[in-house]
C-alpha cells in the first residue's frame, strides 16, 4: 500500500493551482489581445448580442469576423469547481448566413486542464424582410468529449453532476453531436425578445434530447448622445436570460433537468471592444447553484476584403 | 439504416435551407431595387428628430461606428456599397430611408439594422438627410 507523503500531496496541489492560473490568464487575456491586435486599423463597429446561451435573429454582417472569447466559472457540489472556455470564431458569409467555428477547453479545480472538443454552426435567415417574429435555422455540428463544461446549452437531462466526475474518466467519451434550433426572434421599441427551441442528437444511437433558452434585453438608452462616450447609457446593454432542458423523446418534461436565470449586462465600448457579465443562478436541485459567465468579443469588420487586399498582388 | 437516414434527412434539410434562400434573379432584382421596394406606409413616416442638430451628430456618430467601413467615412461608396451622399438619398422620404435601415437588403449584403433601438435609426436618417446639400445652395 502506498504511503501518504504530505509534501509531494503539497507539490501536486501548487502545480494544479499553477496550472488553472495559467489557464485563465491565457483565457482571460491572450485572446482579446490578439483580438485588438487585428482590429486595430478598423473604423466600424457593430453591436454585439448580449445573451450567452440564448440567439437572436441578429446575423454578422457579411465579410465580418467576430472573435470572442467566453470563460464560465462554476460552483461544483461533490467536485471540484471549474474555469470552462469557448473560443469563438464568428464569420459573416452572406447576409442570411452566419457561421461560427468554436474551440472548447476547461480547467477543474483539483483536476486537470483539458481540451474538450470543437462546433461548427451555421444560421440561416429564411425570410430576408423585417417582421414581427424573425425566424432563424441553426444546425450545428459537435465533436466533443463528455468532459466539455462550457454549458453552451442545456439540453435533455443534463445536470449538475454530470460534471462531478473526473476528467480523465469524462474525456474518453466521445460526443459527435447535431444540434438544431429555431430562433424566434423580435424587436419593439428598443427591446428585443428570443426564444430558441433547442433539438440535440447524439449521433451513437442516443435519442433527440431537447431544451429552451428565452432571453429579453434593452439598451439602457434609446438614443444615441450628440458626442463620443463610453460610460453613456446607450453603450450598455441589460437584460435576462432562462434556460434549460426539457428531457427526451422517451422521457420529454421536467422531470430530472435543470434549468437557469441569469440577469445579464453588456457593454459596447466605442474601441470596438464588447464586455459580457452574467451571474446565472440554478433554479432547481439539479442545477448549478451558481455560474458565472464572463465574455470579451472583437470585432474585425470588412475581414474578407483585408484578407484580399493582403493577398492582392501590387501594381507595379 | 437508421443513421444513413437521419443523415440524408439532415443533408436534406440542410439543402432546403440553403435552396430557399436561392430566388430567381427576378426576385433577386426586386429584393436589389433597395429604397424603391420601401411599402407605401412608410413613405409618410415623419422623422421625430427633424430639424435636431444633436440628432445629426448622434447620427454621424452612429454612421462612423455601423456604416462607414462598407460606406466609406465620406459616405462615398466602395466596391459593394452604394455611395449615400447621392441624389436618391437625399430626396427618399425619411420614412424610406428608416424603413430600409431596419430590413436591410440581406441578398445585398446590406444588413437589417433592427438591433439599434428606432431612435438611433432616425437620428442615422437626419445624418445622411445631411450628406448633401439641397439644390441652390
Amino acid at each position: 500500500m502506498k504511503s501518504f507523503r504530505p509534501a509531494s500531496f503539497a507539490n501536486m496541489l501548487r502545480l494544479r493551482m499553477a496550472r488553472f492560473r495559467l489557464f485563465a490568464i491565457i483565457v482571460l487575456t491572450g485572446l482579446p489581445t490578439m483580438a485588438i491586435y487585428f482590429g486595430a486599423c478598423t473604423v466600424a463597429r457593430a453591436q454585439e448580442r448580449p445573451y450567452f446561451v440564448t440567439y437572436n435573429h441578429q446575423m454578422e454582417e457579411p465579410g465580418s469576423l467576430e472573435i470572442s472569447i467566453n470563460p464560465l466559472f462554476a460552483a461544483q457540489r461533490s467536485g471540484g469547481n471549474f474555469l470552462a472556455s469557448w473560443t469563438e470564431l464568428e464569420y459573416g458569409a452572406r447576409g442570411w448566413w452566419t457561421t461560427e467555428f468554436y474551440l472548447d477547453g476547461q480547467t477543474t479545480y483539483g483536476d486537470s486542464t483539458i481540451f474538450t472538443g470543437f462546433r461548427w454552426e451555421n444560421r440561416f435567415r429564411p425570410l430576408l424582410r423585417e417582421h414581427w417574429i424573425n425566424p432563424v435555422l441553426y444546425v450545428e455540428f459537435e465533436d466533443i468529449n463528455a468532459a466539455d463544461k462550457t454549458m453552451l446549452e442545456v439540453v435533455g437531462h443534463d445536470v449538475e453532476v454530470d460534471h462531478a466526475l473526473p476528467n480523465a474518466l469524462m474525456r474518453r467519451k466521445r460526443q459527435r453531436e447535431i444540434e438544431a434550433k429555431l430562433i424566434l426572434s423580435s424587436n419593439f421599441k428598443g427591446w428585443n425578445i428570443s426564444e430558441n427551441i433547442i433539438h440535440e442528437k447524439n449521433l451513437s444511437n442516443s435519442p433527440w434530447e431537447f431544451g429552451y433558452a428565452v432571453g429579453l434585453s434593452r439598451p439602457l438608452a434609446l438614443a444615441a448622445r450628440p458626442y463620443s462616450c463610453t460610460l453613456c447609457p446607450e453603450n450598455f446593454t441589460a437584460g435576462v436570460e432562462m434556460y434549460g432542458g426539457l428531457g427526451d423523446r422517451y422521457s420529454f418534461g421536467l422531470k430530472d433537468t435543470s434549468h437557469y436565470l441569469a440577469p445579464l449586462l453588456a457593454w459596447n465600448l466605442p474601441s470596438g471592444l464588447t464586455l459580457r457579465l452574467s451571474p446565472s443562478f440554478g433554479l432547481n436541485g439539479n442545477s448549478h447553484r451558481f455560474l458565472l459567465r464572463f465574455g470579451v468579443s472583437y470585432e474585425v469588420p470588412g475581414f474578407k476584403r483585408r484578407v484580399r487586399q493582403m493577398f492582392r498582388a501590387k501594381k507595379p | 439504416m437508421k443513421r444513413r437516414l437521419f443523415l440524408m434527412l439532415t443533408i436534406l434539410a440542410l439543402s432546403s435551407a440553403l435552396g430557399s434562400a436561392r430566388r430567381s434573379d427576378a426576385e433577386k432584382r426586386r429584393h436589389g431595387s433597395g429604397l424603391a421596394s420601401a411599402p407605401e406606409s412608410s413613405h409618410a413616416r415623419r422623422n421625430p428628430y427633424e430639424g435636431s442638430a444633436d440628432a445629426v451628430l448622434a447620427g454621424e456618430k452612429l454612421f462612423k461606428r455601423h456604416c462607414a467601413e462598407c460606406h466609406g467615412v465620406d459616405a462615398r461608396g466602395r466596391e459593394h456599397a452604394p455611395p449615400l451622399n447621392s441624389a436618391s438619398v437625399y430626396q427618399a422620404p425619411p420614412g424610406d430611408l428608416f424603413w430600409f435601415l431596419t430590413t436591410g437588403n440581406l441578398w445585398r449584403g446590406m444588413p437589417s439594422w433592427s438591433r439599434l433601438p428606432d431612435a438611433q435609426r432616425w437620428q442615422i436618417v437626419s445624418y445622411l438627410k445631411t450628406l448633401r446639400k439641397p439644390p441652390g445652395h
